[in-house]
């Protein structure tokens, strides 16, 4: 047993690794020594990037620790990107990365023999290592017990902490040892009882120079062909060693047929060994819970059918339980632009802070409680351990298109955002399967569809119940998603058809044991998600809107607005007369019964003439003696309602001209061509054109820019009434209503099948590796998406809609 | 507040917000690319690129 000499310029500053095979509670266990809040998932691949966090630990105050989260791997043997980065941290072979001073190998205590492979691998990295032995509680309830006393004996003495990482139970613990661990620092020789692998072992420890290196290390050279342990050997001991290593790797081969063989078997046989020797059957298991359920929901006939079920539900109930909310969150808004509006001036701020600001902003904030609705399902699906399932289920239907139930996790993940999705390919070895899932991933419905589907279905979808329990609402909005879903299958056909020829690949995935959820990683989650939602609403969003709202505002033509004061003072003076000649006749008609001041303050309440009629009914019962005086008041004050009325039509007119001279509308209308065979007008082809960094934008673009157009009647206050009452402000169609279900309907495929997502196509060309993939996704789903706005529009409006 | 006070001000925060989106642009950027730099220094794109990762595990 080596002791490897503490390194002393590290004191005060050491970096530990975390490591296991997939879904193992690598991030749980990571989040709980860091406090940090990093994505966990009850599937594999949820980590396909390392991550870091500092620490300390009690007893070691002038101790930092930092530690590193790497993904999830079954072995050192790279298969897929994300092994591959698991490696290369783990040997301390990235480019901001010194190996780590101990490495925590978290193991899986249900499945021992298999964390046991991925140890051996890693005890040859030649690191000194912990263990945690994780999901105790589990095996507990199989009837299993282990020996960790004679789990770390056979293991030459490496420390084993039996741990609940998900409860928090044996953190402590395992962070002792790592503190115990790097204060006397082993490495461990690794036994196989493999007599041509030792022979090979001891030929290369003869050629190895360097003092030190134990025999562990010396395996992992022999086995990492081409990796980086081969790597760095062969810049440490020189080049010519090169030789010796090909002759030993040849005297395995003969004996063993390949490298993985001889590999697979030693390391096999030890664990299976080690297993049986800690690990003790104390009860019969019976059938587990996980097993009953999976009967039902792997189905080949109900699975699907659940799936879909489930889905249908999470849509609805993200339009009904979030209604409330929204309505608090929009009468909100209302309130604080009427306030902003009676406490300041007419001018330019002004109109900044209640058409842009408020009505941009404030209409894309309304949609939080949907987002954190959304999440708080995908949150809870996720952690239960359902996601497999429902890879396991889609797998048939994607292997017919190309695809496997491996690209299913990336699609899943871009149902929140296409851009985790995209890094989470990382998992599939297959190249092309890689590219094809890459491509098609944008096409599912991300999180910030969301609320340009919610505002268009709210505005121009009535609401129908079916069979009591589905409405039509949340049904288009499941088909908006399944529409995602089947684009991206006919897409991947086309693409494994003409250009990615792939041959069809065994889907292995592993089906964790269902889980509760626990209430903390799920809160994490969703409020997250809304910090994500507000930051960018309040940083990015607020800048564009404030731009989109100048731009919407300005040049405002000197003559338009005085053309418009004329008429102003023109309409007031018009009234003058006739007002004065009523209070004239009302001063001289006493009130017998009641003061006049009484029965205009009743009057005033009323804001339409149906209402002041029905007040009029009223004071003519309650003050008959009145009843000259009552209807002298009535008319002043319809004639004070009419003045009103002429005035704010007169406002709407002016503010529309001023909004059809602004740099927004001149270059609205130079594109407007290009997109009247949609069914749209300027204004939404800049509203939809200005979301083309980030998809969110559309709505406060909507928002403001209705906003500034006056298009609203005196009576309506949210964005969906000013969407109703839209029209056509030139051309043919003058006046008549802007939105139908055909026009809603177009803007919604559009946006379905766009890429607007600058972030998206950025990684697109990052992870395919070329601007020539990210051009090509952009350039496809934009055609796509203005072929099926095209359609749809058409098709819609002749069915009448 | 008076119309001029109102013009000042916006003018104030529309340069501010147009600063702003340069400013996080330019940021962002600049945070993608050097971040590639280290990616590719662990060369995971160059295998990712080369399809070179699955050829390799099955050469051995």
């Amino acid at each position: 047993m080596p002791n490897h000499p503490r390194d002393t310029s590290a004191i005060g500053s050491h970096s530990v690794a975390i490591c296991g095979n997939p879904n193992c509670g690598k991030t749980t266990v990571f989040n709980a020594i860091t406090g940090l809040h990093q994505r966990v998932g009850n599937y594999p691949g949820v980590t396909v990037d390392k991550t870091s966090g500092q620490f300390r630990i009690d007893g070691h105050p002038d101790e930092v620790y930092t530690l590193t989260d790497v993904p999830g791997s079954y072995s050192l043997s790279a298969f897929s990107p994300d092994e591959y980065i698991a490696t290369r941290a783990l040997c301390g072979s990235l480019a901001d990365q010194n190996p780590p001073d101990v490495i925590v190998c978290l193991i899986d205590a249900t499945n021992l023999e298999r964390g046991l492979y991925l140890l051996f691998q890693v005890m040859q990295i030649g690191r000194p290592l912990v263990v945690g032995l994780n999901m105790v509680d589990l095996l507990q309830r199989r009837g299993m017990r282990i020996d960790y006393e004679e789990l770390s004996r056979r293991l030459g003495g490496v420390p084993v902490v039996p741990m609940v990482g998900s409860r928090g139970k044996g953190i402590d613990r395992l962070k002792r040892e790592v503190a115990r661990t790097i204060a006397h620092p082993m490495v461990v020789d690794l036994d196989l009882n493999d007599a041509s692998v030792e022979r090979a072992v001891e030929t290369l420890m003869a050629a190895g120079r360097s003092r030190g290196r134990s025999k562990a290390e010396y395996l992992r050279v022999l086995f990492d062909v081409d990796g980086p342990a081969e790597q760095e050997f062969l810049q440490r001991e020189g080049s010519d060693t090169a030789r010796v290593i090909k002759k030993a790797r040849i005297a395995i081969v003969e004996e063993h047929g390949s490298l993985t063989a001889a590999e697979t078997l030693a390391y096999t046989r030890r664990a299976s060994s080690i297993h049986e020797a800690v690990v003790q059957q104390l009860e019969r298991p019976g059938r587990s819970f996980s097993h009953e359920m999976d009967k039902v929901l792997l189905h080949n006939v109900f699975g699907p059918v659940i799936l879909i079920v489930l889905m249908t539900l999470m849509f609805q109930s993200v339009f009904s339980w979030a209604e409330p909310l929204m309505n608090l969150i929009d009468g909100a808004f209302g309130s604080l632009a009427v306030m902003v509006e009676g406490s300041m001036a007419d001018g330019p701020l002004r109109s900044l802070i209640t058409d842009g600001v408020i009505g941009g902003v404030g209409s894309v904030l309304i949609f939080l409680p949907q987002i954190m609705i959304l999440f708080l399902y995908i949150a809870v699906l996720e952690d239960s351990g359902y996601m497999p399932r429902a890879a396991f289920i889609v797998d048939r239907a994607f292997r017919w298109c190309g695809l496997s139930g491996k690209s299913f996790i990336p699609m899943l993940s871009s149902f929140a955002c296409a851009v985790p999705g995209i890094m989470a390919t990382r998992t599939i070895e297959d190249r092309k399967l890689r590219l094809i899932t890459i491509m098609v991933a944008p096409l599912m419905t991300c999180s910030a569809r969301l609320p340009v589907y919610t505002i268009m279905i709210a505005a121009f979808i009535p609401h129908k119940t079916y069979l009591g329990l589905f409405n039509s609402q949340g049904l288009v909005l499941t088909s908006l998603y399944l529409l995602g879903i089947i684009s991206a299958v006919i897409v991947s056909l086309v693409l494994k058809k003409a250009f990615f020829k792939t041959e069809r690949g065994t889907f292995m995935m592993e089906m964790p044991s269902y889980k509760l959820p626990t209430l903390q990683s799920v809160v994490i989650r969703v409020l997250n998600r809304a910090k994500s939602f507000l930051l960018r609403a309040g940083t990015v969003i607020m800048a564009i809107t404030v731009v989109v709202w100048a731009l919407g505002y300005y040049p405002r033509s000197g003559e338009t607005v005085s053309s418009f004061e004329v008429e102003q003072v023109r309409v007031a003076r018009s009234f003058e007369g006739r007002m004065a000649d009523l209070q004239g006749e009302i001063a001289a008609t006493p009130g017998v019964s009641v003061r006049p001041g009484v029965i205009s303050d009743r009057l005033a309440v009323a804001a339409t003439v149906d209402e002041l009629s029905v007040f009029e009914e009223e004071l003519f019962g309650r003050y008959p003696a009145d009843s000259a005086l009552v209807r002298l008041l009535v008319r002043q004050q319809r004639l004070e309602l009419d003045r009103q009325a002429r005035l704010h039509v007169l406002a709407d007119r002016e503010a529309g001209a001023l909004l059809r001279e602004s740099y927004l509308a001149r270059l609205g209308r130079t594109l407007e061509p290009v997109f009247r065979p949609l069914g749209w007008d300027w204004r939404i082809t800049m509203a939809v054109l200005s979301a083309l960094p980030a998809r969110e934008i559309v709505i406060a673009t909507i928002g403001t820019t209705f906003n500034l157009g006056g298009e609203v009647d005196e009576t309506s206050a949210s964005l969906v009434d000013k969407l109703r009452t839209a029209t056509w402000d030139s051309g043919p169609r003058l006046g008549t209503p802007l939105f139908s279900p055909a026009v809603a309907l177009s803007i919604m495929i559009f946006f379905a099948l766009c890429c607007q997502c600058g972030a998206t196509v950025v990684t697109i060309r990052q992870e395919a590796g070329g601007w020539s993939y990210a051009l090509l996704v952009f350039g496809y789903m934009t055609l796509l998406a203005y072929l099926g706005a095209l359609v749809t529009f058409n098709l819609f409006s002749w069915m009448g809609f | 507040m008076d119309t001029t006070v109102q013009t000042l001000i916006v003018v104030a925060l529309v340069v501010a917000a147009v600063a702003f989106l340069v400013g996080y642009f330019i940021t962002r950027a600049t945070q993608r690319k050097r971040r590639q730099q280290q990616c590719e220094d662990c060369t995971l794109h160059k295998l990712v690129t080369r399809s070179d990762l699955q050829e390799k595990n099955r050469q051995k």
